[in-house]
């Protein structure tokens, strides 16, 4: 059995996970990350990729909007690459209460977010899709922030620094001595081989698993695991972020992501961090509100539905449901202090626009407990390099400090200047060079790092492209490359389901016609 | 400027048969397809990461519509190719061949009148090559010729035989009947006579296909209105418009409300025809001298009748009023797609693309060949020597009483 040795064990391999990496790397604190399966596979890839203001928190949650500003601000300074700068608006409508407006100013004000009332009818002429029932707009200084490249700069600026992570382990047991955890039993999810970390600290930073890994510890965390489902659209229909006026409820935002849209979210409690699944219920209920900013929302493409788990401590409040009520603050729990068992933290709570604050809480946490580290440098130390928006930084903007090989292949190799995956312009290179690194496994982790099949064919066109261009250069090669195909298409065949009709519709069955005749694969609905 | 929203881009299903039918993909790899460059790259264009930026190779689409003819979503690909070459052509900069290239009836009114000189120096090769080094412009490629008087100063001083009774229809020549043949509209102005139709000509200014392909939009919805405005005077009595130019009906049917989004254009389009659409509906066994042509012919199908919509009228007017000796060569597009094979860097590309009817036009062997679209025409000539037709000319050459 493989044998591992750290200082600070971190469970989980989403923002927090990973901004933790990075903020103990850059301190100097030995650190390994282990993540079950691919980096932001879970929460941190499953929002709708808004960098809040704040403004949103400003009436119900003062401290939580100051908060949201402030690391808004730092994100846009420290990681160019994965924000961009949209801005956003808070529309009113002729429905809405004109009194929550005022208090919203006044919380707004009270944070220190930047609002400005622009005029009603110019921001219908620049949406004339949008309701004629809108009363007053505000811009806000919202942004969106993509949760893979995020969470992959994070780690891979921490390895510059001497951070390790391990994907595709999962955490199955802990040893103890004397009351405290000493070691970590891990099992690869790829291949059933068992590794063993010792280490002096373990940070449960597994949001939505968080309960399941203090479980194995013997001890108790609670955390409320809320699904939040969206919509993804077919293309942008806004440039900036779009919320309503009125206390934070189901289905109020639409966010311009990349080539997509993102309308959500709903707000339902499961009992499982694993059910993910979007129902056309859901969907239904999204559009209901959908239309009251956007009367013929329906004719509008919708790509796929899918959902993804908000982790919410309930603290004391352990019987709350009403998940909308529960602050989105964040606790360090030290399980010495809770529970007498030394050797465990849990970080939990909070939300992604946060995630680096929560790092440096935590670190400055370690550094006490241990007396060692070097203050937090994460706010002022770039976590991406400024790149231009042009098609020529396109690859530094998504790969940063992993660009320049494929900078070279692109330069130096004509065939793969090709583009692939034609929704979201990914080249061959890219594809290629992916491929080859070290914690690329499969299409999904592809997809993940790439944006493959992300766009308006759920990959009806890339799917088999990308693994015949991709097989060569895996490490670890399928053993069924077909099974591959089906297991990416079933993923993205189960996000389309519920919105399945109109274009979707049609696009679903040609994707099904296509690997039917030619892979025999009935598209993504073999599995279903 | 364009009536076509970003909706139009949601109905793109990615199934890539508008690049399949692009005949510019097949010869030319810097050609991304029209499904790259268009909805693709508009939907992308919306994405922070690409605003601003053109696709590579977008100069090349040739505004052929075989995409938008193949489209079984009804995307209006190449409509949207030609605004993003239009949008980027205008950033920048087009040169003075795009801007004499987008407006023949300016060098038509112009070489109409010096027609022999300039038919004479167009052919030769030392002139060529300057005007290929200078302008860019095709040295191989011939000139389509000028005529040495324009169909309009023909028709003004024509008598036309018709009776009291007869009923009107409007002509549109376009610009190559106007000035490289007239012999176009002569003939159908013959037929009509014959057929007691009077013919009316009004002022018009060039359809803007011309300079929608050479990516002056502006200029395009001028003359379009204009055009519009003219034609209003007549189609309001319920007149018929006839063109004997595919790319010319085309660009009223399609472009005018479509592309340059011209409300207006729907006013009279129910009025426009293909010349042979038109007379297909008529009676003529009793004005033609003889139904046999003489000897064996080939008929190539201009890609912008087939975006007409309006079926190969011309070609069944030939096989079904005369005797059927005409053999479609169905060898697709000719490359030429109007002054886009004039360009000197488009030359390779218009000459491959022409393989197809160089190996079809050997196979059926024929004495000469017709086509309705003048420049595809020139084409023709260009691989295979052989004169070419317009179907109306051969119908033409068989009425009684020809003078």
């Amino acid at each position: 059995m493989k044998k591992l040795k750290t200082t600070v064990l971190i469970i989980g391999g989403g923002a927090t996970g990973t901004g933790l990496l990075r903020d103990l790397a850059l301190r100097g604190i030995d650190a390994l990350l282990v993540e079950q399966k691919d980096i932001a596979h879970g929460a941190s890839s499953r929002f709708h990729g808004l960098l809040h203001s704040g403004a949103r928190y400003a009436v119900k949650d003062p401290n939580a909007a100051k908060e949201c500003i402030e690391e808004n601000l730092i994100l846009k300074k420290i990681a160019p690459s994965c924000v961009e700068e949209t801005g956003g608006y808070f529309v009113e409508l002729a429905s809405d209460d004109p009194e929550f407006t005022s208090k919203w100013l006044a919380g707004c004000q009270e944070a220190g977010i930047k609002v400005e009332e622009i005029d009603p009818k110019g921001f219908k002429n620049k949406y004339p899709f949008l309701t004629s029932e809108i009363r007053r707009v505000f811009t806000v200084p919202d942004g969106t922030i993509d949760g893979f490249r995020l969470a992959w700069a994070n780690v891979w600026q921490a390895k510059e620094f001497g951070g390790k992570y391990l994907t595709y382990h999962q955490v199955v047991g802990f040893e103890q001595q004397n009351g405290r955890l000493t070691a970590a039993k891990l099992r690869s999810t790829l291949t059933g081989e068992e590794v063993v970390v010792e280490f002096s600290l373990a940070v449960n930073a597994a949001g939505a698993w968080a309960s399941k890994v203090a479980e194995l510890a013997g001890v108790k965390v609670g955390v409320l695991q809320n699904k939040g489902t969206l919509i993804a659209f077919n293309h942008r229909l806004f440039t900036g972020v779009v919320n309503r006026l009125r206390p934070p409820s189901d289905g109020d935002i639409w966010v311009p992501h990349h080539t997509i849209t993102i309308l959500g979210t709903t707000s339902v409690n499961v009992e499982s961090p694993e059910d993910l699944k979007p129902t056309a219920q859901e969907v239904e209920r999204l559009l209901t509100i959908g239309r009251e900013l956007i009367p013929d929302v329906d004719n509008y493409r919708m790509l796929r539905a899918f959902a993804g788990i908000r982790p919410l401590y309930l603290g004391n409040n352990a019987n709350a449901q009403d998940s909308r009520s529960i602050s989105r603050d964040f606790v360090i729990i030290d399980h010495e202090k809770n529970d007498g068992l030394k050797g465990l933290i849990s970080l939990v709570g909070g939300k992604l626009t946060t995630y680096r604050l929560m790092a440096e809480k935590t670190g400055d946490y370690i550094t006490r407990m241990f007396g060692i580290g070097n203050p937090c440098k994460t706010a002022e130390l770039p976590l991406t390099p400024e790149a231009k928006v042009n098609l020529e930084n396109r690859i530094v903007r998504r790969y940063f400090v992993r660009a320049s090989r494929i900078k070279d292949r692109l330069d130096n190799i004509k065939e793969e200047k090709q583009i692939l995956c034609e929704c979201e312009g990914i080249t061959v290179a890219e594809l290629k060079e992916v491929a080859s690194w070290e914690d690329t496994h499969n299409l999904e982790d592809l997809r993940r790092k790439t944006r493959l099949g992300m766009g308006t064919c759920q990959g009806l066109n890339c799917a088999y492209k990308s693994l015949m261009a991709a097989f060569s250069e895996l490490r670890q090669k399928p053993q069924s490359p077909i099974n591959q195909l089906k297991e990416f298409l079933s993923h993205r065949y189960s996000g389309q389901k519920p919105v399945l009709f109109g274009e979707a519709l049609r696009e679903a069955e040609l994707t099904a016609g296509l690997y039917g005749c030619n892979f025999g694969l009935f598209g993504g609905t073999a599995n279903e | 400027m364009l009536n076509i929203n970003e909706e139009t881009l949601n109905q793109c299903a990615k199934c890539s048969t508008c690049t399949v039918n692009c005949p510019v993909v097949k010869v030319n790899p810097a050609f991304p397809g029209p499904k790259a460059s268009g909805p693709d790259w508009l939907r992308l264009s919306l994405n922070g990461e690409t605003k601003n930026e053109f696709p590579e190779g977008i100069e090349y689409c040739s505004n052929c519509k075989n995409c938008e003819i193949a489209c079984p979503s009804g995307v209006p690909v190449a409509a949207l190719n030609q605004l993003t070459r239009a949008a980027k052509l205008k950033k920048e900069g087009s040169g003075l061949r795009e801007k004499l290239f987008a407006n023949p009836r300016f060098l038509g009114k112009i070489a109409v009148n010096f027609s022999g000189i300039i038919n004479f120096f167009t052919r030769i090769k030392i002139l060529r090559l300057i005007g290929k080094s200078f302008f860019g412009i095709s040295a191989n490629i011939p000139f389509p010729p000028y005529a040495p008087i324009s169909f309009s100063r023909w028709f003004k001083g024509y008598q036309q035989k018709v009776t009291k009774a007869a009923k009107k229809v409007v002509y549109f020549p376009g610009c190559f009947a106007e000035y490289n043949k007239p012999e176009t509209g002569k003939a159908l102005v013959k037929i009509l006579n014959a057929l007691d139709y009077e013919v009316v000509v009004p002022e018009f200014k060039c359809c803007g296909q011309p300079a929608i392909g050479n990516g002056r939009l502006e200029e395009a919805k001028q003359f379009a209105f204009h055009n519009i405005n003219e034609l209003k005077k007549y189609v309001k009595d319920g007149m018929p418009v006839l063109f004997s130019c595919p790319s010319c009906l085309l660009t009223f049917k399609e472009e005018y409300g479509g592309l340059l989004g011209i409300e207006e254009a729907k006013e009279v389009v129910p009025y426009l025809y293909d010349a042979g659409e038109f007379l297909g509906c008529l009676e003529f066994e009793d004005i033609l001298e003889s139904k046999a042509l003489r000897g064996k012919y080939a008929y190539h199908e201009p890609c912008h009748l087939k975006a007409a919509g309006v079926g190969t009228p011309g070609l069944d007017l030939l096989n079904e009023v005369m005797v059927d000796t005409v053999m479609p060569l169905d060898a697709g597009c000719c490359g030429l797609s109007g002054s886009y094979g004039l360009k000197a860097e488009k030359e390779p590309i218009t000459m491959a693309i022409g393989e197809n009817l160089k190996v079809a036009i050997k196979k059926i062997n024929p004495e000469a060949l017709v086509t309705e679209c003048g420049m595809c025409g020139v084409q023709l000539h260009n691989v295979s020597g052989l004169r070419v037709y317009h179907p109306l000319e051969l119908l033409a050459s068989n009425l009684k009483e020809n003078d």
